[in-house]
């Protein structure tokens, strides 16, 4: 085996044994410190330096647990200078934080913060969560020896919340366990046991037994605040038992002092003593100036309670003993109650001049400590605790936001749904009325259609026989009157005339009748027309000359100017000319005689409506045509337009239905815009539409899709 | 011979023999009258060999003038008579079921008695 790979496995095997050692520092301590302690032999040996660190830094943190803060700030001293040759800041983070933890123990809380401080400032730097998460536990620590419990609460939370989202139990428990001593110290002792619990069960499950113990030490005390005293020694003896194990001078010498407390308050002044006094030095022992004084003056007041003239001198040296390790250490409070209790002394021992310039002394220094400290203390107390309890608050609030707020959305954008269907429903009722008012109207219409029809067949046959009679007649007298002309009688002649005449009437009659029933059939019965290419401009101008020209053989004065307006480019569409010529017929008929009334009618005004001129304009249209309006594609339009009087609103519904018309008995059937309407929706699947102005005129529009 | 009017309208018998009346007195032409479908077929049972041309209509109550039509061609075979039906209704059904059932001609009231006078003289000449 070669030299080197001996060195080599000889630093794997200090590495470990330091990874050991740092991995059960906080859970045993001894083991730990043992550990460490040959480590640092090791190390020194081979001159091992990063093993040498590492082991003295396990080392200080042990020497921390066991309460010999001299020997620990050695330790990490010398770790601090190897680590920072290193340039590891992971360990020198962690050295700065147990130095700013001997620091505290001495009551220098100043240099306490600063190194803790700085082992945050590189924790945060180097992404080190863990490191983090006991810096601010410490800082918290500190703060709360500072007596600001407002930010001692504030890094003591946030250490806690650090700890739980890297699942760092044993700092947890920490933590849980010192926010207790916060609440214990302002009095809160439910407070106080709920957190003291909560880091009971932590600490027991994560196994730290130092912990645990402390923990139990502290449920204790609390009990005895509360005045539940079995409750409390039995507590306090379970922490001691773990103390004495686990060599926590610390924690041992605190459960004694506590169950002396609940001796004292019970009475039992001998067995408070005892306790007391194994307390004193254990603290002695181990250098703990401020638990000394502590228990100094306890067992002054002891005695004090149970007091015994012999026992003076000790009474007093105790006090004084106390007295001034509270002005070494700076420990106001300690003074103030230690000058209390000389003032007590003197007083009983009849000194009352010595007595009175201790109660000034004590006054003083309460007065200083109510104003800086008890005062602020309860202050940052409430408000911390206020803000704790805001915290709660405002996160089940936060939580219940987040609810209401996928609730409000949820809701609106429900709400928004309803409005669009609301408007889509009321759209699609107004569009449904129009509708329904639309087929009511052709409803109407179809069934006068086939009313009609069936009265037309049923006029029919009689109407024949009527006039198939009436020409019989007419044959007969004929007979009859050649007959007379052999023999002549006047009288008969004259009777056969007039005989002649009335059937003529009776003929004429009949025929009228007959070209109405014919028109009614037209009307209903199904166009046996067939639908073919037809040129429609060709059409409407063969339909304008007939129209116009049966009307001017009918009536020589009727005169109207006839305008044409046709695109060109139509061309042949496929229609069924008889019905939609029929169609132009009608239209053209109706806007002849609307200007022909006009032109008729008599005029009360001067001026321009003299100059009236009878227009009738036709006008052809293919739909999407550069000449034709946009949007319909593929469609065929023909308007026929008149300058005439214009359809009055109250007739204007009516004039689609079946023999309504506004011409005298004998000239219109009423049929022609029915029937014209039919042929266009029914027989072409089109649009017959009428636009009015009374006065100025009227537009009839065919709209055919192609 | 003779021709046999079916319809149910009564005064059709007066209307044709006053229409007809030249005809009948010169003995031109010879009708008889049938006022159903169901007396028609009577009527030409009886008269099997006698009746020549039928004219009837197609619109009756009991059995229809198309019904008649087709009695009449299953039936009456030998010689075929000739079988004009008259309708008010014009319409293509009424003429499809007709042509279909083998009517020789197709007529539409009112008839227009100067044609009917010419198709008769012609069918029967």
């Amino acid at each position: 085996m070669t030299n080197n790979s001996h060195q080599k496995l000889l630093l794997d095997e200090i590495d470990i044994l330091n990874r050991e050692a740092w991995q059960k520092r906080m859970t045993d301590s001894n083991a730990a410190q043992t550990t460490s302690n040959s480590v640092i032999e090791k190390s020194r040996l081979i001159h091992y330096q990063k093993g040498l660190a590492e082991g003295l830094r396990t080392q200080g943190f042990c020497m921390i647990r066991l309460s010999f803060y001299n020997e620990a700030e050695a330790c990490l001293k010398e770790a601090l200078a190897i680590f920072e040759n290193l340039n590891d800041t992971y360990s020198i983070s962690s050295v700065y934080e147990y130095l700013g933890i001997v620091h505290r123990n001495w009551g220098n809380l100043g240099t306490s913060l600063e190194y803790i401080d700085k082992a945050i400032t590189l924790s945060q730097r180097a992404g080190n969560t863990e490191n983090e998460t006991t810096h601010y536990y410490q800082l918290g620590v500190t703060f709360r020896s500072l007596g600001n419990y407002e930010k001692a609460l504030d890094h003591l939370f946030k250490s806690l919340s650090l700890a739980r989202s890297i699942n760092f139990s044993l700092l947890e428990g920490y933590a849980i366990n010192v926010i207790g001593s916060v609440y214990f110290e302002v009095e809160d002792y439910e407070s106080a046991l709920d957190y003291y619990q909560q880091g009971l069960k932590l600490r027991r499950v994560s196994g730290d037994k130092w912990g645990e113990a402390g923990s139990l030490d502290n449920i204790g005390f609390v009990h005895s605040k509360m005045r539940k005293w079995e409750k409390a020694v039995e507590y306090c003896e379970q922490g001691l038992a773990i103390n004495k194990i686990t060599g926590d001078k610390k924690g041992e010498a605190n459960a004694l002092v506590h169950i002396a407390e609940v001796h004292k308050q019970t009475g039992n002044f001998k067995q408070a003593e005892h306790y007391a006094k194994e307390s004193l030095q254990i603290r002695q022992a181990v250098g703990d100036r401020k638990g000394e004084a502590e228990v100094l003056l306890f067992l002054s007041e002891l005695q004090l309670a149970n007091y015994d003239p012999a026992s003076m001198p000790l009474l007093l040296e105790e006090a004084i003993t106390a007295l001034k390790i509270a002005e070494e250490i700076k420990a106001t409070d300690l003074l103030s109650r230690a000058h209390f209790i000389l003032y007590d002394i003197y007083r009983t021992g009849g000194e009352f001049e010595l007595a009175l310039s201790q109660l000034e002394l004590h006054i003083n220094l309460e007065k200083q400590l109510h104003k800086d400290a008890i005062n602020q203390k309860i202050v940052n107390l409430q408000i911390s605790h206020r803000t704790e309890e805001a915290k709660k608050e405002a996160e089940i609030f936060r939580l219940r936001n987040v609810e209401l707020a996928a609730l409000y959305e949820e809701s609106n954008r429900q709400r928004q749904e309803i409005e669009l269907q609301k408007q889509q429903a009321e759209t699609t009722l107004s569009e449904l009325k129009a509708t329904q008012k639309q087929l009511i109207q052709s409803e109407k219409m179809a069934s006068l259609g086939e009313l009609t029809a069936g009265i037309a067949h049923e006029i029919q046959n009689p109407l024949n026989f009527v006039n198939n009679f009436s020409e019989v007649n007419t044959e007969l007298i004929e007979e009859l009157k050649s007959q007379n002309s052999k023999v002549k009688n006047e009288e008969q002649d004259e009777l056969l005339n007039d005989i002649f005449q009335n059937n003529e009437k009776i003929n004429h009659h009949g025929k009228r009748a007959d070209a109405i029933i014919k028109g009614m059939l037209q009307h209903s019965r199904s166009s046996s027309g067939v639908k073919e290419a037809t040129d429609i401009n060709a059409l409407c101008d063969e339909y304008l000359r007939l129209s116009y020209h049966g009307l001017r053989a009918k009536d020589k004065s009727f005169n109207a100017t006839i305008k044409t307006d046709f695109d060109a480019s139509i061309g042949n569409i496929n229609v069924i000319p008889q019905d939609l010529g029929r169609v132009i017929l009608n239209l053209l008929t109706n806007a002849f005689y609307a200007v022909d009334e006009k032109k008729k009618s008599p005029r009360p005004l001067k001026g321009s409506l003299d100059l009236y001129e009878p227009l009738v304009t036709v006008t052809t249209r293919r739909l999407g045509s550069p000449l034709g309006a946009g949007g319909l594609s593929g469609g065929l339009l023909i308007s026929v337009t008149d300058n005439g009087s214009g359809i009055p609103p109250s007739v204007l519904e009516k004039i689609f239905q079946p023999f309504f018309t506004t011409k005298p008995t004998g000239q219109g059937t009423g049929l022609g815009l029915s029937m014209s309407y039919d042929i266009v929706t029914k027989g072409h699947n089109g649009q017959l539409k009428v636009e009015t102005k009374e006065g100025e005129g009227t537009m009839f529009t065919i709209i055919l899709p192609i | 011979m003779k021709i046999l009017v079916v319809d149910d309208e009564t005064d059709v018998k007066t209307l044709f023999e006053q229409r007809f009346r030249k005809e009948i007195k010169s003995q031109e032409l010879e009708f008889a009258f049938a006022f159903s479908g169901e007396e028609a077929l009577k009527f030409m049972n009886e008269h099997e060999h006698e009746a020549v041309l039928i004219l009837s209509d197609i619109n009756m109550p009991g059995m229809s003038g198309l019904e008649l039509l087709r009695h009449i061609k299953v039936k009456f075979e030998k010689p075929p008579p000739v079988v004009m039906m008259i309708t008010a209704y014009g319409d293509d059904e009424n003429y499809n079921a007709a042509m279909k059932l083998g009517a020789d001609d197709f007529l539409t009231k009112p008839v227009d008695f100067l044609a009917l006078k010419d198709k008769l003289k012609t069918k029967l000449s």
